[in-house]
Order: structure tokens, then C-alpha cells, then sequence
């Protein structure tokens, strides 16, 4: 009796797990997240508080809702590595929209988001039409976009935009802060669209097998176009929280961003060949960082330091689940 | 020159599919050279030749996943413009590529319902695209049931299984859309032996219960002597042969594939 | 264009177009590189039609003494992706090895020619660690160096904090400011590195395996190639020439801090790129590639002498780069449907 019952959950369970072929990964992400919950609670004063733990979320909803756009890229094969440049461009546009030429907010968030558009949509044609490979040109577009947003805002300071900006960098809503809703909000709809809508199942085999999505009548130029723009309206996205949480715009806004995100997105599982996007995972992935990142300051330990800890745990993450699934890591 | 015979006469009604004086130019390099061919209705008709003879380009050329430099394509005796893949399935031609028609990383249902997603019946699925996972699985079990394939996991990706289980889905899917002609690109290629014999049972099981025409192309001479009824013999972008299976020999079709009984 | 290939008769003597074209598919590396020559002509041409003093030998030294880092990182950035792998540390390993220069000669008197051999050895250790993550953990080479980036910018934090070292012994500083015939040694020095990675890609069996390797793994794998030593090899290569260029860049400037050197990844990358060389692996260019970043010297030079602003640079060096690599690929497509 008792030994037919062991079996029989293991057997359950494994049933369970095969219907879901992402939970075993999400499960690892999450438990990386919570030891590292643990350890720090014991070498950081005051981890546990409420405010702290605020703070990390509202700080991670730029990586997440970034991380979304760029989990989606990912998995129809492509990457793109020019969304801190333009972040600085929708950064410097929502500024002199708003500020500069004084226009009322909602054309501000509206010229942001074309911004993201026309941006998103010149990555993806030069990918999906042009046909150059996409670490090329969103190489060239990082250099691009940034060069524009240069030229328009040069280095000055945008300060002091309207309420309606300041209340969702930092008001809140049911007690919680307007970004953390955000990047809810994202999150949701990413995993929504990516696993459970016809689109999302076109991208997933456009990254998994162009060729097999091809013949079977899916428009894979359209795919690719998708996703770079999905990319670009998600830095929009950031972009609004970003200098709504600064109360200031400047065109050398997202630099470098870029890194965290790519390095977020892969911790969570996401593979960097196509075919495979977690949402989640990217989820998890962006609050590890965070978490390693404040944890360790708490902790007393130097930012240098903290550099050293985000790349080795990088390197070590895929490293050991390369090693755990050799049909992935084989090239 | 070869010359042309005309099986359609005997049939009365038009082939099921017939594609005159096919020609495809890669640069300057001419892969197919005025080819012609009738397919009849509920006929399993093979397609022999060397490597690089032109067979698969041949059935690109008619299916639309390459663009044929000239040349009809005729439907049950109408004219029809095959622009692209999509086009072709639309008008009843299914085709199962060459170890390339399945995403690996993706499991059966989401590969037999590739590019024809089920979607939701309520707004969900209307306004956002939303599909119904369950409904495409279900009908993935009786599917797979009706072709015999037993899968362990339905959801784990389709590169787990074995060659002869992915090809098999390959079929089924191609029978599942209920395609008038299914055209079949090296079917059991790379694959054991007991899982070719499968493979070429589940075509034949399919022609009989939903009369489907078939094109296979093979490089296996006892495939194709097995079950098809009539086979053409590419050699160097040419039709060389077009020969009824009981009027013929393997050495008389190996032998237009090598060109030595024409020299 | 269409007239010379397919009409023309046999019997008659092949046009000019004829041969071009026979000699392109005989000698596609030479003829990608004659390209990315014509470019670099025409930018010369550009600016020299806008301002003569563009191409005085004044300004010619200048530049190719601005570029020669990047030409030194250009040769090994080749070979890394030439086996289809990619290099994002490059500037954190500059950073690591200028701070052992700084140490050695700035808050110690080590003798020069020391501290040069350490600061190789620092780029080629950070190398060897790339290499090992990349070759035997197989871990993709873009999540490793975008790892190591982080970490050795954090070790040259680490250690030199936000202080700037500088007043350099005058043997080093000779590298970048003396001269033999005109120009400075650090010229000399790129000069060398870009010939013997010709020679070394192009003439001797490594070259050869690290072709074979980019081309395809398998194939090279299946013909007892060892992969992991190629990959292994060409990693510590790219961070021993990362050593290099920091000599040359602590030279030039004077003065070494954590944060030099940020970015210059991405130029590099499309240096490479601009020189011809396939992201797909298999084909590595060295020569188009010094062609590459003489281009980039000169646009960023030229940019600036015939008086653009900064921003305005960046806008059209992105803009360059773009439309070139779509020039490209556009080409390859035609030829190869």
C-alpha cells in the first residue's frame, strides 16, 4: 500500500510536469530566487521590510517590461540590443514634446510610443525584409537611435513634468506602486500572447524551425516584424517609467541597459536560439538581478563587487543547465 | 525526346492534378526543363531519379514554395495560379517536406495544427487570437489513434520522438487536413525499417479510406514497387521516363535514372 | 549588368564585365576586400573634397595612430568570429590589462618591457577564461562574454577604484608619440599583428581549422578536428591582441582608469563587419578588416575635421554602417538566391 502510493505520486507529479515542459526550469529559477531570498535575509539588515521590497519591485518593472519585449524577440530567433538607445530617444522625444514645446501630456505618451514604433519597425524590416542578421543591425540602429537622440535633446536636462507623469513614476495604486502594475500588466499579456494566442504560436515556430513555419503558410517576414515592434512599444513602456520615476528626461537615458536585460531574459531560461520563450522565467530572471544587486548593497558589499557576482552567476546559470540538457547546449 | 502518353484518355475526366511544361532557372542554371506530368485521381504516382535530378524542385515548383520560371498548373482540369504554400493547401494539396516540415521544439498538436491554429469560440478567440489548446489535443489523440502512433507525452517537443513517429505525424497531418493530393517528399527516408513499413502502410490505409492521390518521391526502388502505381524517372532536370508500375522492371527504371538505356 | 554573362558567344573575347565577374567567384574574399577599398576610397575623396588638409601626412598619422587599437583588436575580433563566435569583453580586458600597467608603472617602478609581458598576460588570462567557459562548458559565447564584460570591468573597479593613473615612464609613451619614418611605433605594431593574422588565417593549418570550424562544426569535428582547442586557442589570441591594444591606448592617452575603453566592443564588431566578414562563421577577412577600421578612423576623424558635432557623428557613422551592411547582404542575396 504505502509503497504503491510512492509510486503513484511520483507518477502524478510526472504527468503534471509533462504537460507543462516549462515548469522543471521554473521551478529551478524560482529556487535560485528564493535561496538567494534566504541568504540575504540572514547577511542584510532589514531585507524583510516592506519598503525594501517595494523598492526592488518598482526598480525591477523597467528589466521585466523590457524583458517581456526582448523574451519575445528572442523566441522568433532574432535579438535586438538597441532598446537603451531607444529609450534615449523616446526619453529626449517625450521631453521636448512636453516640456520644451509645452504640448499636454497625452500627446507627450503618444509621441513616445511612436517613437517605439518607428524604431521597433526599422529593426524589424532591416531584419525581416533587408534580411541582415539581427545583432547587426540593431548594432548599428543602437549607434543610430542614440546619434538621434544626441542631435535632438544634446545633454540638457528635461525637469519637472505634470502630475499625471510624477503619479505613475511614483503613486500608487490599492497600495501599490503604479510600475509594479505596469509590469504586471506586461508580464500577463506577454505570457497570454506568447502561449496561448495564434500569433504567439507563429513567432514560437518561426524561431523553432523558419523553414517548417514557412511551408506550413506562416508569413515569417510579418513574425519578425511583430516582435521588433512589440520590442519597441515595451521600451516605450520603460521609457514612460523611467523619466516618470526621475522626474527628468535626458537623450543618454538606457545606456547599457541593454546587458541587464539580455542577461535577465537567459537567466530565465529563454533560449538564445529560438523556439523557447518563458515569460516567467524572464520575470524571475529580472528579480534575481535585482535581488542579487540590492541584496548585496544591504549586505555592505562594493557595487564592484556586485559586478562580479551578476556575471559569474550569469555564466554559471547557463553553464549548469547547458550541462543538464546536452541537446540545447550542442551546437 | 521522350514522348508523352496519355493515361488521362483511359480515365475519362481530368487528373486530379497536371502540371505542363514546368521550368525553373536558379541564376543561370536551369534545375527543371519543360517537365510535364498528369497525376489521376486515387493513384499513388512516384517520383525516381539521381541526386540533384530535380525531383524536389519539381514539387516545389508545382506546390508553390519555390516560384517556377514558367510553365500551368491544372487542378481537376482548371487552370490555377499557385503563388505560395498557403495557395496550395487551400486548394487541397497537402505536401510533407523533407525532414523540414515540423518545428522540433514544439509538441504534436501545436505541429498538426501549424499555421491553422483552433481558436476560441468567444470573444477571447475572436478579438485576440486565443486558441483552444484543449480542442487541438483531443483531436491529436484521435488522430494519432487513427494512424496507429503512440506518443507518451503530448506535450513534450516532437524532436523526442522517433523519426518514423515524427514522419507518421507528418502524414497524419497532411490526411488530417484532408488534402485531395498529398504530395510526399522522401516519406521514409532515415528511418528503420520496421518504421518504413509504417509509414508506407499509413499511405496506403489513407488512399483507401479518403481516395487522396498521392506524389512520392523516393530514392527507394522497393517503395516505390511496393505501392505506387506509376512512376516518372527525372535525370537532369528532365522527364525521362513516365512507365505504369505493372508495365515496368526496376532495371528498366534504374536504368532510366542512371540514362544507360538510353545511350 | 545582365548583357555579359548570359549572351555572350563563345568564340567572341569575354568583356571586361566577363572576367570581373569570373575573377569575383574565383577570389570572393579579394573581391569583398577590393570592395570595402572602394569605400574607403570614396570617403578620402568626400573629405578631401571638403577640406584639403583632410590628407596631409599630418593628419594621415593622426589617424592611423587614433586607429591603431582597433586594428589590433579588429585581427583578433576576425578570427573569434570567423568560427562563428562572438567577443563582448574585448573593452573590460583592455581595462584589466591598462590597470596592470598602471600598477606596474605608475605605482611602481617595474621596468617597461615587464609590465608589457604582464599586461599580455592579463588579456590572455582573461582570454583563457573566456575560452574555457566557451570551448569546454559550451556555454554560448555571447552569455559568456557578456558575463565576463561585467566581471572584468568589476576586477579593473576593484582595484583601481574611480582614480586615474598617468605620467607613464617615457619608453611607453615612446610607443604612441615617437617616430620611425613618420609615424608612430604603435602603427608599426598593427602593421605586424594585421600580417602575421594573414598569414596565420590564410597560409598555415591552424588558419585552416579555424575556417573549418566556423564553416561547419560537424564536418570539422567528423575530420578529427579538435574544436575545443581552435575555440580554446582563439579566445586566449583575442585577449592576448586585447593586451596589445591597451598598451597602444594607455600609450596614446597617458593615463589608465577602470572605466576606458567602454563600448569599443561594438565598434569593432563592426569594423569587422564593414570589412566583409560573415557573422555565420567560416569566412574571416583580416584585410578587409584593417580596411574596416581605417574606415571608421576616418569617418570619426573626418567627421570631426570637416566640422560635425559629435551627435551629428554617431547619427551618421550608425547610418553608414546600416546602409553598407544592408549593401552587403542585399549583394549576397542576389548573387546566392
Amino acid at each position: 500500500m504505502i509503497e504503491q502510493a510512492m509510486i503513484k505520486v511520483p507518477v502524478a507529479l510526472r504527468k503534471r510536469l509533462d504537460a507543462a515542459p516549462d515548469a522543471p526550469l521554473l521551478i529551478a529559477t524560482f529556487g535560485l530566487l528564493l535561496l538567494m531570498i534566504l541568504v540575504f535575509s540572514f547577511t542584510a539588515e532589514n531585507f524583510f521590510s516592506l519598503s525594501v521590497l517595494r523598492n526592488i519591485l518598482t526598480q525591477t518593472s523597467i528589466y521585466i517590461i523590457l524583458g517581456v519585449g526582448l523574451t519575445i524577440v528572442l523566441t522568433v530567433g532574432e535579438i535586438d540590443i538597441s532598446m537603451g538607445s531607444i529609450i534615449g530617444l523616446a526619453a529626449t522625444v517625450l521631453g521636448m514634446t512636453v516640456i520644451t514645446w509645452g504640448y499636454p501630456i497625452g500627446v507627450g505618451l503618444l509621441a513616445t510610443f511612436i517613437v517605439g514604433v518607428f524604431c521597433g519597425f526599422m529593426n524589424g524590416f532591416l531584419t525581416a525584409v533587408v534580411r541582415v542578421p539581427s545583432i547587426i543591425v540593431t548594432l548599428g540602429t543602437l549607434t543610430f537611435f542614440r546619434g538621434l537622440a544626441y542631435l535632438l535633446g544634446g545633454s540638457t536636462v528635461m525637469v519637472e513634468f505634470p502630475p499625471f507623469l510624477v503619479w505613475i513614476g511614483s503613486g500608487s495604486l490599492v497600495g501599490i506602486p503604479v510600475p509594479i502594475w505596469i509590469a504586471f500588466i506586461a508580464v500577463l499579456w506577454g505570457y497570454l500572447f506568447l502561449k496561448h494566442t495564434r500569433i504567439g504560436q507563429h513567432l514560437t515556430a518561426v524561431g523553432g524551425n523558419g523553414e517548417a513555419a514557412r511551408l506550413a503558410g506562416i508569413n515569417t517576414r510579418i513574425c519578425k516584424i511583430i516582435a521588433f515592434l512589440i520590442m519597441g512599444v515595451m521600451s516605450a513602456l520603460a521609457t514612460i517609467i523611467i523619466v516618470a520615476r526621475m522626474d527628468a528626461s535626458q537623450s543618454v537615458m538606457g545606456k547599457g541597459i541593454e546587458l541587464q536585460v539580455l542577461a535577465a531574459v537567459v537567466l530565465g531560461g529563454t533560449s538564445l536560439f529560438g523556439g523557447r520563450g518563458v515569460i516567467l522565467g524572464s520575470l524571475l530572471g529580472a528579480l534575481i538581478l535585482s535581488i542579487l544587486q540590492t541584496g548585496l548593497l544591504l549586505s555592505g558589499v562594493v557595487h564592484f563587487w556586485q559586478l562580479i557576482a551578476v556575471g559569474g552567476l550569469l555564466i554559471a546559470v547557463v553553464a549548469v543547465r547547458i550541462s543538464r540538457e546536452p541537446a540545447e547546449g550542442k551546437t | 525526346m521522350f514522348i508523352e502518353t496519355t493515361v488521362q484518355a483511359s480515365q475519362g475526366g481530368a487528373p486530379a492534378l497536371e502540371a505542363r511544361n514546368i521550368c525553373k532557372n536558379f541564376g543561370g542554371i536551369k534545375a527543371l526543363d519543360d517537365v510535364s506530368f498528369q497525376l489521376n485521381k486515387g493513384e499513388i504516382l512516384g517520383i525516381v531519379g539521381d541526386n540533384g535530378a530535380g525531383k524536389s524542385t519539381l514539387i516545389k515548383s508545382v506546390t508553390g514554395a519555390y516560384r517556377k520560371s514558367s510553365g500551368d498548373v491544372l487542378l481537376n482540369g482548371n487552370s490555377v495560379e499557385i503563388e505560395n504554400t498557403r495557395k496550395a493547401r487551400e486548394l487541397g494539396i497537402e505536401t510533407v517536406y523533407q525532414a523540414s516540415g515540423l518545428v522540433e521544439v514544439m509538441d504534436a498538436p501545436s505541429n498538426l495544427f501549424l499555421g491553422r491554429e483552433k481558436i476560441q469560440s468567444g470573444w477571447l478567440g475572436q478579438a485576440f487570437g486565443f486558441i483552444n489548446r484543449r480542442k487541438m489535443r483531443s483531436e491529436t489523440v484521435d488522430l494519432l489513434k487513427t494512424v496507429n502512433i503512440k506518443v507518451r507525452n503530448l506535450s513534450a517537443p516532437i524532436r523526442n520522438l522517433s523519426g518514423g513517429q515524427q514522419q507518421s505525424v507528418a502524414v497524419g497531418r497532411a490526411a488530417y487536413w484532408q488534402g485531395e493530393i498529398i504530395i510526399l517528399d522522401e516519406p521514409a527516408n532515415n528511418i528503420g525499417v520496421d518504421q518504413q513499413r509504417a509509414v508506407l502502410a499509413l499511405i496506403e490505409r489513407i488512399r483507401e479510406t479518403h481516395g487522396v492521390s498521392f506524389i512520392m518521391i523516393s530514392h527507394n526502388m522497393d517503395h516505390i514497387f511496393k505501392v505506387a502505381d506509376r512512376v516518372i524517372i527525372m535525370r537532369g532536370g528532365r522527364k525521362v521516363g513516365d512507365l505504369r508500375i505493372e508495365d515496368t522492371t526496376r532495371e528498366e527504371v534504374v536504368g532510366l535514372i542512371t540514362g544507360a538505356s538510353l545511350a | 549588368m545582365s548583357f555579359s554573362s548570359k549572351h555572350a558567344e563563345p568564340d567572341q573575347p569575354r568583356s571586361v564585365m566577363q572576367k570581373l565577374l569570373d575573377w569575383k567567384e574565383a577570389y570572393p574574399d579579394a573581391a569583398s576586400t577590393t570592395a570595402t577599398a572602394f569605400i574607403l576610397l570614396a570617403l578620402l575623396a568626400i573629405f578631401y573634397g571638403v577640406n584639403e588638409r583632410f590628407i596631409s601626412l599630418l593628419n594621415i598619422s593622426i589617424i592611423l595612430n587614433q586607429t591603431a587599437a582597433y586594428i589590433i583588436l579588429g585581427v583578433g575580433m576576425t578570427l573569434v568570429i570567423a568560427i562563428k563566435g562572438i567577443d563582448l569583453s574585448i573593452g573590460s580586458i583592455v581595462a584589466v590589462s591598462g590597470m596592470m600597467l598602471g600598477l606596474l608603472l605608475v605605482n611602481n617602478d617595474f621596468p617597461v618591457w615587464f609590465a608589457l609581458i604582464a599586461a599580455v598576460a592579463a588579456g590572455s588570462l582573461c582570454g583563457v577564461a573566456n575560452g574555457y567557459c566557451v570551448a569546454n562548458l559550451r556555454v554560448p559565447a555571447l552569455i559568456v562574454t557578456l558575463g565576463t564584460m561585467i566581471v572584468f570591468r568589476g576586477v579593473a573597479l576593484i582595484v583601481l577604484g574611480h582614480d586615474i593613473l598617468f605620467r607613464y615612464p617615457d619608453a611607453l609613451l615612446w610607443i604612441a608619440r615617437g617616430r620611425i619614418l613618420g609615424l608612430a611605433p604603435s602603427v608599426y605594431l598593427a602593421a605586424l599583428v594585421v600580417i602575421l593574422g594573414f598569414v596565420m588565417l590564410n597560409y598555415t593549418s591552424f588558419g585552416k581549422r579555424v575556417i573549418a570550424v566556423g564553416g561547419n562544426e560537424e564536418a570539422a569535428r567528423l575530420s578529427g578536428i579538435n574544436i575545443r582547442r581552435v575555440k580554446f586557442t582563439v579566445y586566449v589570441l583575442m585577449g592576448a591582441l586585447s593586451g596589445v591594444a591597451a598598451i597602444v591606448w594607455v600609450a596614446r592617452l597617458n593615463s589608465t582608469q577602470a572605466s576606458v575603453a567602454t563600448g569599443i566592443e561594438f565598434h569593432v564588431i563592426a569594423l569587422v563587419v564593414l570589412g566583409g566578414t560573415s557573422l555565420f562563421g567560416g569566412r574571416g577577412l583580416i584585410i578587409g578588416s584593417l580596411l574596416g577600421a581605417l574606415i571608421l578612423g576616418i569617418l570619426e576623424n573626418g567627421l570631426g575635421v570637416t566640422g560635425f558635432s559629435s551627435f551629428m557623428q554617431q547619427t551618421v557613422l550608425g547610418l553608414i554602417f546600416i546602409g553598407v551592411v544592408a549593401l552587403r547582404s542585399w549583394q549576397a542575396r542576389r548573387a546566392d538566391p
